[in-house]
């Protein structure tokens, strides 16, 4: 996966959105099983259960919080013994992972550098394509300055876990407030870091170093539309 | 648990701590302990493990093996909370702990959460800020202070509660020769009081000078290099090289004027009373030292 070059990978991705919003259930699982078989030939196996790990709880959590809302919709239990309801849950749980999944592995696979020259080359302004980035990194200075904030205001007694509700949420306004105060600090100097770097200061923008595709590529994106129709075709030699 | 435990005894006891985050970094097996009452420097190069030495102090990491105890509880054990009653701690950046709306509620935020009553804590305030100089700012907003200000401030607001144990993370960065001075001064005058312990991390080797009698902790790479006082560590110059630290500037100087002045006492090296007679007597030799 690492040395799939990124237009591969963002083909896969636009595969995937394609599949979760219009293919039935049985492309659905057939492209799930094709995106899990790829991450496991294709990266670190710990790395791909960490992933698959962190997906599937979150996928987990929506479910469960959907049928509960079911349940408490109709206000009554036997909701989730009806097909369609739990069938209708199952599958958006699927089309999640799917999604998740393949967006996880883009960008665990691929630098950042090399998503911002793709989306250029495919035609996407360079400023976008690099504040997409920047929003990805910055989610990491993001999370370590909130731990960093959360450490202080725990040493000077905070505790988030007492009191009343609005105790509670009046204790979280000591870890918000110093954070969007860091981050604007932190967004104000790197602006202007990349005003005196003449950052957008010409629409022709050079690279040192650019992907290059391989065979390994053509297969990937060969078998990519191959797999979501693999039902049908199945079926079809069936019968 | 009274707030003056540390008054006697060890305050801080590192026993064999090992600790390593996920870029790889890891602090081995390092075992030192100050006494209450002392002023401890932790120093080293960038990198060297300073800041997560006072993190594992402070309880915000907990050691991979080994124990820290502060005043006599182990940190594995307590929640971090429930060490502030005991511990004072002064970020390296006095913005990231700042969120009220003045200057007051501020310094009075620690106060509040370890149980002072009212009377006690605004008594407390009046006498901190006189201390600090800071009384005229305590109905500004935080984010109105200049630099100083805000880590007079930050100083406040870490003994308003009157820990046994104060710790400040690097604390003199960023600051020029006369504001590191002053802040010197507050924590001798200030903060230093009543027995506190205090512990600081820095690589300002000008510290040493400032605390001839101040316990230090030398770390590089992870691994303690020297555990003993400055005036030890001063008389063992190839430590501080060997571990990317210079001289002190008048240490550096002093040994400098020996070598160039020949003014040494026979068997010895000059005392600052004799350099400077010596000097004074040899103002040729002034003019040649500053024309090279």
């Amino acid at each position: 996966m690492y040395r799939l070059h990124p237009v591969t990978k963002v083909t896969i991705i636009l595969t995937s959105i394609v599949v979760a919003s219009i293919c039935p259930l049985a492309c659905l699982t057939a492209f799930l099983a094709f995106i899990v078989s790829l991450s496991v030939l294709g990266m670190e196996f710990t790395k791909f259960l960490k992933i698959m790990r962190s997906s599937l709880t979150l996928v987990l959590v929506l479910a469960v919080f959907s049928l509960i809302y079911g349940v408490l919709s109709a206000r009554s239990l036997s909701i989730i013994l009806e097909a369609g309801f739990t069938q209708g849950v199952i599958i958006g749980s699927i089309k999640l992972l799917q999604l998740m999944l393949s967006f996880a592995v883009l960008f665990s696979t691929t630098r950042p550098q090399s998503i911002v020259r793709t989306l250029n080359k495919v035609g996407v302004p360079y400023k976008y394509a690099y504040i997409l980035v920047l929003a990805i990194r910055y989610m990491s200075v993001l999370i370590s300055d909130f731990q960093e904030i959360y450490d202080i205001q725990a040493i000077r007694g905070l505790r988030i876990d007492a009191g009343s509700m609005l105790a509670r949420i009046r204790s979280t306004l000591s870890l918000f407030i110093p954070l969007m105060v860091a981050s604007t600090d932190r967004l104000n100097d790197m602006s202007i870091v990349l005003e005196v770097k003449c950052f957008g200061l010409s629409k022709r923008r050079s690279y040192a170093f650019t992907e290059k595709a391989s065979l390994m590529d053509a297969i990937v994106i060969a078998l990519t539309p191959l797999i979501v129709i693999s039902p049908y075709l199945a079926l079809n030699l069936v019968k | 648990m009274p707030r003056d435990l540390c008054k006697a005894g060890d305050a801080v006891v590192f026993k064999e701590v090992s600790f390593s985050y996920s870029n790889g970094f890891t602090l081995s097996d390092i075992s030192f302990t100050i006494r209450s009452g002392e002023l401890a420097l932790i120093m080293g190069p960038n990198g060297s493990g300073k800041t997560t030495v006072l993190k594992l102090m402070a309880g915000m990491l907990k050691p991979l093996s080994g124990d820290v105890y502060l005043c006599g509880i182990n940190t594995k054990r307590v929640k971090l909370s429930e060490l502030a009653r005991y511990v004072g701690y002064v970020p390296q950046n006095p913005w990231m702990a700042f969120f009220n709306n003045t200057v007051f509620n501020e310094i009075t935020y620690v106060a509040k959460n370890t149980g002072l009553s009212k009377e006690e804590y605004e008594a407390r305030v009046l006498e901190v800020s006189t201390w600090l100089n800071i009384a005229h700012l305590l109905q500004r907003s935080p984010y109105s202070l200049s630099e100083g200000e805000a880590r007079r401030v930050s100083i406040a607001a870490a003994i308003i509660h009157d820990p046994s144990i104060v710790l400040l993370d690097e604390p003199t960065a960023g600051l020029d020769y006369l504001n590191k001075v002053d802040y010197v001064n507050i924590i001798q005058r200030v903060v230093l009081r009543r027995g506190r312990t205090v512990v600081m991390s820095s690589h300002d080797i000008d510290l040493l000078t400032m605390f001839p009698e101040a316990k230090v902790i030398l770390l590089n790479n992870g691994r303690l290099s020297f555990n003993g006082y400055t005036r030890d560590l001063l008389s063992k110059a190839h430590l501080l090289f060997s571990n990317n630290l210079l001289l002190p500037a008048p240490i550096a100087l002093s040994a400098y004027l020996n070598e160039l002045l020949d003014i040494g006492v026979e068997g010895r090296e000059a005392s600052v009373e004799e350099l400077i007679e010596k000097t004074v007597l040899r103002k040729d030799a002034i003019g040649e030292l500053i024309c090279r």
